[in-house]
């Protein structure tokens, strides 16, 4: 975009400068502007057909087995395979300081506040975020969109609300038995060097526990559900040209998801550490 | 259709279990805090909490009872602490129970031990306020840890220097080193106490066989009995000397007297002087009886004539009966006075 700087600043500037004020390297800060203000809106747009009426249950229940029971799983693979390698690296150093007790509490605290959300937001955010950003890019280069839109269908509830919703969810489920899993798998790998008998883990990775690592980190999944649902149901809906839009589509679904995931996690560290209304 | 429905209840089943697992870390980590369960309140009252927070375990007899539920200052100096602890655990918390911050090892959690009290104590109350025990301060124990450290390096130095003296020979430990002759004195010492042993344990075997009489003092109950009845002997003689001695003591009898009547005494005294007066005498008495004797021995004297000079007897003897003879003579003559009627006249009115 090139702008004239005498429209805005009046000859005398222009004539100082000997040149025309090029914005152009300021594209990418408009583009990321641009998308907040397109995803502000979009969101808008979803809260306002989440509470109208007529409710698409039947989409709903559709999307939320997609997302939710289709990737268990890749998670549960991922969860066992996460808590197993965690408490193998984390053996050795407990171990160095005589204390291999406390590797069943160590590695729940690790999961449950963040590793099993985290990874299995990540997970869903590679698996779910760019089904949706395809499908729905594909949905918009086919101009199946506007097929619904013209025939009447409300693309947004149909489409957006139910996946959003489905996501927001599902992903707070798959993270209960991500976490379980990985205990599992934390299980198994205490017992490669040693001996604990599984009430004894258990009962070592709950005493670690408290409401301030359980609740936050259960919260916070709902808002990488939502995330990752809106961003890719976004980045779906307003995919552009052709099928290399598609593609386009899929991939910023998953790399923005990912990245959001992250800042709020940030942000959900920030103020749970703020509000500690959970330490008891 | 019938895919769908399979789907759905796939669905179902999946969120059910994962709700399932949600509330099953809810309610045991709400277990592990005690939670779900009834509870009473009591607090403590404390200088200083070492960092003790809202949450941390409250333990009796190593067992997790509790949590504490708040910690507030109350003024500059002092802190009250709040524990929530189990019903059922009241039972077995006195009025004079203590408690105490400690810690889950070195680098662990602090905690709230509960100390019972005593047994007839009564039971404690919801709000009640028990008695502490102050912490002890991990600051105090490295300043103690310093100062042990430096008696350390003093003892080590003043080790160094002994060995150095024994290295040189010097002093008792020295000469144990140094000195060859000591060694041999201690071998010699060695063998004798070896020897010594061995006799000890000869006596002992002995001993232990019932033989010699320490070995049947070990064994022979009759002995045993015997000495024992001694010893009741013993102790009925002990027992009659304290009486004896009481008596003394509170001045009856005649040693008592002795030893607490000051006129007796006093009366002893005098007797001793003149039992010394009367052996002075007598000594001299037997001085001169020895003189006397000396001089009969050498013929001088009236009694030496006595006992040796035969003739001067023989005339002794004849005087003697002279003599008897004379007083017969006048016995009869005093017999004719008395019969005289003159003499009989006087000596009855003297009757009269």
């Amino acid at each position: 975009m090139k702008l004239n700087i005498r429209k805005i600043f009046g000859n005398k500037v222009a004539k100082e400068n000997q040149d025309e004020f090029d914005l152009s390297r300021f594209k990418n800060v408009e583009k990321i502007l641009n998308e907040i203000g397109g995803l502000s809106r979009f969101t808008n747009n979803f809260f306002r057909e989440l509470f109208r009426p007529p409710y698409e249950h039947t989409e709903l229940l559709k999307q939320a087995y997609t997302i939710g029971l289709s990737t268990l799983p890749l998670i549960g693979i991922t969860a066992f395979i996460m808590g197993l390698v965690l408490t193998l690296q984390s053996r050795p150093v407990m171990a160095e300081f005589g204390a291999e007790s406390w590797l069943p509490g160590m590695v729940s605290v690790s999961i449950v506040r963040e590793i099993g959300p985290v990874i299995t937001a990540l997970i869903c955010a590679g698996k779910i975020g760019s089904g949706i950003g395809a499908e729905l890019g594909s949905m918009r280069v086919t101009e199946q969109i506007d097929a619904m839109e013209v025939s009447g269908t409300n693309p947004i509830k149909y489409l957006v609300t139910t996946r959003v919703l489905a996501t927001t969810f599902m992903i707070p489920i798959l993270v209960f038995y991500s976490d379980a899993i990985s205990f599992l798998g934390s299980y198994i790998a205490v017992n490669m060097h040693g001996f604990i008998s599984f009430p004894l883990f258990i009962n070592q990775a709950f005493d670690a526990l408290h409401y301030n690592d359980l609740i936050p980190a259960t919260i916070k999944t709902f808002f990488f559900g939502f995330a990752i649902g809106i961003i890719s149901c976004y980045k779906g809906y307003f995919s552009e040209n052709g099928t290399e839009g598609v593609g386009k589509a899929a991939n910023s679904a998953v790399v923005i998801s990912s990245l959001a995931i992250f800042i709020i996690d940030l942000v959900a560290v920030q103020l749970s550490e703020i509000f500690n209304i959970f330490s008891f | 259709m019938h895919n769908t429905k399979k789907n759905n209840l796939k669905l179902g089943f999946f969120v059910a279990i994962g709700i399932v697992l949600f509330i099953f870390g809810i309610y045991y980590i709400g277990s592990q805090v005690n939670l779900f369960s009834k509870k009473f309140q009591v607090s403590g009252i404390f200088t200083d909490i070492s960092g003790l927070k809202v949450g941390n375990n409250v333990r009796f007899s190593g067992i997790n009872i509790g949590t504490v539920s708040q910690v507030q200052i109350i003024n500059d100096s002092l802190v009250s602490v709040d524990l929530s602890i189990q019903e059922g655990i009241r039972q077995f918390i006195r009025k004079d129970s203590k408690i105490e911050i400690g810690s889950e090892g070195l680098m662990g959690n602090k905690i709230v031990n509960i100390y019972s009290g005593n047994i007839h104590t009564a039971n404690v109350e919801e709000g009640d306020i028990l008695g502490t025990i102050e912490v002890v301060k991990i600051d105090n124990i490295l300043r103690q840890l310093n100062s042990s450290s430096i008696n350390t390096v003093i003892i080590t130095k003043n080790v160094a220097e002994i060995t150095e003296k024994i290295n040189r020979g010097e002093g008792a430990f020295g000469k144990i080193f140094a000195d060859e002759s000591f060694a041999t004195n201690l071998s010699k010492i060695a063998k004798k106490t070896a020897s010594l042993t061995e006799n000890v344990a000869e006596i002992t075997d002995k001993m232990s066989k019932e033989k010699g009489t320490i070995g049947m003092l070990l064994s022979d109950t009759i002995l045993a009995k015997k000495i024992y009845e001694a010893g009741e002997n013993l102790q009925k003689s002990t027992d009659n000397l304290v009486k004896i001695t009481n008596q003394v003591n509170s001045g009856q009898g005649i040693f008592g007297e002795i030893f607490t009547d000051t006129t007796f005494t006093s009366g002893l005294s005098r007797t001793g002087k003149n039992l010394d007066y009367t052996a002075e005498k007598t000594k001299i008495l037997s001085e001169n009886l020895v003189k006397i004797t000396d001089e009969i021995n050498e013929g001088q004297g009236l009694i030496n004539r006595l006992i040796y000079d035969t003739a001067f007897a023989d005339s002794i003897e004849i005087a003697v009966q002279n003599v008897n003879k004379g007083a017969k003579e006048v016995e009869e003559a005093a017999k004719v006075v008395k019969r005289n009627w003159l003499i009989r006249l006087f000596s009855k009115k003297e009757k009269k």
